[in-house]
């Protein structure tokens, strides 16, 4: 059966409201903490590490107060991908990787196929680590208003303003294209439903069909692309006769201040991240 | 006119959106109506009660996954192998903004789309295409070449109504089609429909909030607020109530207002009268007696 609302399955970049210890910290505090723990998941590789990682991604979501099914739900439409790469990599990439902390022993060797337990340590590792980094950039976006997330990104990026750099110019241009996604993804909706309505195909039977006619297409990205002029040129207009001028010597709304919880928290992650990227290739397993 | 079998029933439908997330909106808390052949039916209610999801479901855009039975002439919509494209070739539905549907080059082409979909021969497209522009007062020879979104507002809705209309619709669902046209335009979208009800035949279900176009067209209104159908009956007798359609965050045809005011200040006029020639009725039998 078609199913139009796929609004359902977009969690990440949904702000859900409450008032929990993550969603009162300050933007910049979540994305200094976001890059902090995605450096540290890139550069472990070891089981050990991970489950440590995945246990405190986990415990960021608990406190954060969103659903784990909710964040889990966006997942969901990647699965047939990460499925297939999984099984490359535990077939194919036998030889290429080699664990820093154990020896890679051959499983499996017949023909191309190669499955070591280098390997195997491969596909779990990786899905551990698409958790985590799911987890916790679900978890920025679901716990942060999209003002409040940009408004940190232009305040981390204005230092770099002195040599030249545009940082409010591009922070302004990221708040347009995050707050345009759910506005397109609901007028998709309409479009397909209109299309629906008169007789076009257009949610797919199957879940693997991912090649559609060029026709097909057209039926929605014609409408939709008008839509996204008009809305444009709506904006422009509106941004105009506010007597928009860009960056220089504009005041802002929103104040940002860090408050001791806010240096608490980057501290503590400062000293995990450390911790975790020294002492990476000294975990047993 | 609610005679025989109804064609669409509508029984305790319920509908969550974005169900089992955070963010859910019970949007249908037990909507009961029925929709008879040939009758011009209206629904109102205020944004948000509930009026586009229920019109949704009348071609299978939702299905019914909660409690609650869409019967849309004689399938029931919950069962996921029936026909649905056969059911939205009868029951054809306008959307709001319905120039947003608009994709083709030439106007004749995008009337074309849903015919051509239905697999019909050539002969058979151009005649159906043809009749649904004239219908909708867009000449065929003039328009059918010309580019669609060189159009104006008023003939792009017209355009895109006479796409759905080219599907020989058996049921013409119209939510809030003729809303951001100017009184022109308006006026014309509303005869069109008229006019397809009269000559044609066709069922109407016209979803409005302006309770002057529902006045002239339908002869039968159900009130959905917050998710249910709250009142139903005659165009006459549900606008008889004002006070109670005022509860709803509704009001009456202007007309109507005048005649309670009239009555109010004592004067001996039947206050349930919907059109302005109703109205003049009343008023010569009073000034004349």
């Amino acid at each position: 059966m078609e199913d139009f609302e796929f609004l359902r399955n977009v969690t990440v970049g949904q702000y859900l409201p409450s008032d929990s210890l993550v969603h009162r910290l300050d933007p910049r505090t979540k994305i200094t903490v976001l890059l902090l723990m995605v450096s540290a998941i890139t550069f472990n590789v070891s089981y050990t590490a991970n489950i440590i990682l995945l246990i405190v991604s986990f415990a960021y979501v608990v406190l954060a107060d969103v659903p784990v099914g909710y964040i889990l739900r966006g997942v969901k439409p990647a699965i047939p991908f990460i499925i297939f790469m999984s099984a490359m990599q535990l077939l194919f990439y036998g030889g290429q990787f080699v664990p820093p902390n154990m020896p890679s022993v051959t499983l499996i060797k017949w023909s191309i196929v190669h499955v070591t337990t280098g390997s195997v340590q491969l596909v779990i590792i990786s899905t551990l680590r698409f958790l985590q980094l799911m987890f916790l950039a679900s978890l920025l976006t679901n716990t942060t208003t999209i003002t409040k997330l940009t408004h940190g990104m232009e305040s981390m990026m204005r230092p770099l303003a002195r040599f030249g750099f545009p940082a409010h110019e591009l922070s302004l241009v990221a708040t347009i294209a995050l707050r345009f996604v759910p506005i397109f993804g609901e007028q998709l909706e309409i479009v397909m439903k209109s299309q629906a309505s008169r007789g076009a195909e257009i949610a797919a039977k199957g879940k693997l069909q991912f090649v559609q006619t060029a026709r097909q297409v057209a039926v929605l990205v014609v409408p939709l692309f008008i839509d996204a002029f008009r809305r444009a040129e709506d904006l422009i207009l509106a941004m105009g006769s506010r007597c928009y001028v860009g960056g220089k010597g504009r005041s802002h709304m929103i104040q940002l201040h860090f408050k001791p919880v806010d240096i608490v928290a980057m501290a503590l992650n400062l000293v995990f991240a450390v911790v975790m990227l020294v002492f990476r290739n000294s975990f047993p397993l | 006119m609610t005679v025989g079998e109804p064609i669409i029933t509508v029984n305790d439908l319920r509908h969550t959106y974005l169900r089992g997330s955070p963010l859910e909106v019970e949007a249908l808390k037990g909507v009961n109506l029925e929709v008879y052949r040939g009758e011009a039916l209206g629904i109102i209610g205020r944004t948000g009660a509930g009026k586009s999801t229920t019109v949704q479901h009348f071609n299978g855009l939702i299905r019914p996954r909660e409690k609650g039975k869409v019967i849309v002439f004689g399938q029931d919509m919950a069962d996921p192998n029936i026909d649905v494209r056969g059911i939205r070739q009868k029951v054809g539905l306008v959307f709001q903004y319905p120039e947003a549907q608009l994709f083709e080059r030439l106007v004749g082409d995008d009337v074309a789309f849903g015919p051509r979909k239905m697999g019909l021969s050539q002969a058979e497209i151009s005649e159906r295409v043809r009749w649904a522009m004239n219908s909708v007062g867009l000449p065929f020879e003039e328009f059918k070449d010309r580019f669609t979104f060189s159009l104006s507002g008023g003939e792009m809705r017209k355009a895109a109504i006479a796409g759905v209309l080219a599907l020989r619709p058996e049921v013409m669902v119209l939510d809030e089609s003729t809303s951001g046209l100017d009184p022109r335009g308006r006026k014309d979208v509303l005869s069109l429909i008229r006019k397809g009800h009269d000559e044609e035949n066709l069922t109407i279900v016209f979803i409005s909030t302006n309770m002057d176009d529902l006045a002239t067209l339908v002869d039968r209104i159900y009130v959905i607020h917050d998710g249910r159908t709250v009142l139903s009956g005659a165009t006459r007798e549900v606008f008889a109530q004002p006070e109670v359609l005022r509860g709803y965050g509704l009001g009456v045809p202007q007309i109507t207002e005048v005649m309670h005011g009239l009555k109010g200040r004592g004067l001996p006029v039947d206050e349930r009268c919907v059109s302005v020639s109703q109205a003049e009725e009343q008023v010569w039998k009073i000034l004349s007696s």
